[in-house]
């Protein structure tokens, strides 16, 4: 018979893994009980997986150090800085121009315009509607030409270029909402550019050779172009990983182990007790210890405490209540120390080409990954004692 | 409060442009940093090119290194990310010949060990058939045995997408695997028919 299972393949890795929870685990290893083809399946996972950890490790080939020192240097040198400097003074002044250039064409549009008011005034209103329209659309082609035949070549010879546009584009917003046209086209090109190179198909090398090259303009010129482009992507993908990083680190752990001890009064106990079942298994809960001896725990997911507390008070008199609550932060934290020590000291034989110390390490990392992810269930669930008396 | 790692003793200097210190922080991490790249790139002109690549981004960057995470993740996600990067680049324009690595490795190998080293060559073919992202995956789970929690930090992804990704990674790769596997038993069969049927004729 064909298994139905869906997510087979993620059950599976998972289990492999260790990722299930105990609940999943112990129903996925029920169901491979009964099913030959995902037994298979997990036989087949379980030998690949272990062909991969096999892999032999390729040899560290000879002069690799040298070429990589000799790469450092090269970009340790001082004159590969005062290069970027030079570098850095040309884009500096090409904002300069660009900056400037765009004030002068929002000056002349506001010329335009302030020429056209008084005669708009003079004018019947419907009259007037029209000659406005077309001092403002001959306005924008003096400002579009000289813009265009100026933009595009300095975006030739930069690749930087796009900063500066979409800088530019907000300077003029800033200064008045007239000019439009090819200046936006401009910036919004440059965002696109910007966002297809930080997204997932860079080919930025292409683009940059691509380029028409204006004239006078050599090789020498092309090849550090193509270097300050690789530059540029390199500096803007490492920020880019580093504020995900920060990110991420600064994330606080804060983990707290809830349980409860609580006493109540009831009538039915028995009736009391088929609720609580039923209604854990609502929570998604479970029932850790069967009620016996007037007395049963149960687990429910932190999230549902205060609703279980509440609905407790509704069903019973409450007697006593004691609550403990224990912060497992430090607990984590100390784990989680043992385990970068533990990973640290992997790479360490790695290295060194001791195998045996790398398993072991290796062996302690997957504990420490153990009891955190122990840890870490124990603070999504709230532990509930629950005493009875029957009155 | 974000906590100080306890740092080795060439960071520091490196981040002041020590030529020595640099030269320490590359020995201590090169085989690593090459490993990652052979096994990403599966050839070793590209790896020891990405290498470099590599180290000059660590270079460029050191500064912005925040002194609370731990310098090897760090350099690892570098190492990767780079290694996805260039892969995505050289996508469709394939200029390594993994078939004449294998079959000048097939020529290397003792007879005794044919068949095991057949097996990795099948491995190291399956990979390479693998998107960037499932060729990390299986990397860092599979060959280096990282945890679901390295993963994520390490490609700053969350603990969910890196589990979705094993899976379909894992899935994948076996696929390829199992058909490669087929093809070449299939094509072993044909060729002892073939050799027997010669055989038969002389």
């Amino acid at each position: 018979m064909k298994c139905e299972n869906k997510d087979r393949e993620e059950k599976i890795t998972l289990y492999l893994d260790r990722q299930l929870d105990w609940k999943e685990e112990k129903e996925f290893l029920k169901h491979i009980k009964t099913c030959p083809e995902c037994k298979h399946e997990l036989q087949q996972a379980q030998q690949l997986r272990q062909m991969l950890l096999d892999m032999p490790i390729e040899p560290f080939p000879e002069g690799l150090h040298e070429s990589i020192m000799k790469s450092l240097e090269k970009e340790m040198s001082p004159a590969k800085k005062r290069i970027a400097w030079q570098k850095y003074g040309v884009l500096a002044a090409c904002f300069l121009l660009l900056t400037f250039a765009g004030k002068q064409f929002y000056q002349k549009a506001e010329q335009g315009t302030e020429q056209a008011v008084p005669q708009i005034a003079s004018m019947a209103l419907e009259e007037a509607a029209e000659p406005v329209g077309i001092t403002e659309e001959r306005s924008y082609p003096t400002i579009t030409q000289s813009r265009s035949a100026g933009a595009p070549e300095t975006s030739k010879a930069l690749p930087a270029t796009p900063n500066l546009t979409a800088d530019s584009e907000k300077q003029d917003e800033e200064e008045g909402d007239t000019i439009e046209g090819d200046i936006a086209e401009e910036g919004m090109e440059a965002t696109e550019e910007e966002n297809i190179e930080s997204g997932e198909q860079p080919d930025t090398e292409k683009d940059v050779l691509s380029q028409p090259v204006s004239e006078g303009e050599n090789t020498k010129e092309k090849e550090e172009k193509v270097a300050e482009k690789k530059e540029k992507d390199i500096e803007s993908e490492i920020d880019k990983q580093q504020s995900k990083n920060t990110l991420k680190k600064s994330a606080p752990v804060n983990m707290k182990s809830k349980s409860l001890q609580i006493k109540l009064k009831t009538k039915n106990i028995e009736k009391v007790i088929q609720n609580i079942e039923k209604r854990t298994k609502a929570w998604k809960g479970e029932i850790e210890t069967p009620y016996t001896q007037d007395n049963m725990t149960i687990k429910v997911p932190l999230l549902e405490y205060n609703d279980v507390v509440n609905w407790l008070g509704q069903q019973c008199e409450v007697i006593d209540k004691n609550e403990i609550t224990e912060d497992l932060a430090k607990q984590y934290k100390e784990i989680q120390q043992q385990a970068d020590n533990a990973k640290e000291k992997e790479e360490e034989a790695t290295k060194k080409d001791q195998p045996r110390k790398a398993q072991e390490a290796r062996k302690i990392q997957k504990d420490c990954e153990k009891a955190l992810e122990e840890l870490q269930k124990t603070a999504e669930f709230a532990v509930i004692h629950i005493s009875f008396i029957e009155v | 409060m974000e906590e100080k790692k306890e740092q080795p003793e060439w960071l520091k200097r490196a981040r002041q442009n020590d030529k020595n210190a640099w030269e320490s922080l590359v020995r201590e991490n090169e085989r690593m940093v090459y490993h990652i790249a052979y096994r990403m790139m599966q050839n070793e002109e590209d790896a020891k090119d990405i290498s470099q690549e590599i180290f000059i981004k660590v270079y460029r960057s050191l500064s912005k290194f925040d002194e609370s995470a731990v310098f090897s993740t760090w350099l690892y996600r570098i190492a990767v990310n780079t290694c996805i990067d260039a892969l995505r680049k050289r996508k469709g324009n394939q200029t390594i010949s993994l078939q004449e690595q294998t079959q000048k490795k097939q020529q290397d190998t003792p007879e005794q060990n044919y068949l095991q080293k057949e097996e990795q060559i099948q491995i190291m073919q399956t990979i390479e058939s693998l998107s960037p992202e499932h060729k990390a995956m299986i990397l860092m789970r599979d060959m280096e045995d990282m945890t679901y929690g390295e993963i994520a930090e390490c490609l700053s992804l969350s603990l969910g997408t890196v589990k979705s990704r094993i899976a379909r990674a894992r899935e994948q790769f076996k696929k390829e695997f199992l058909a490669k596997k087929e093809l070449l038993t299939n094509n072993s069969r044909q060729n002892k028919q073939a050799s027997g049927k010669g055989g038969g004729k002389i």
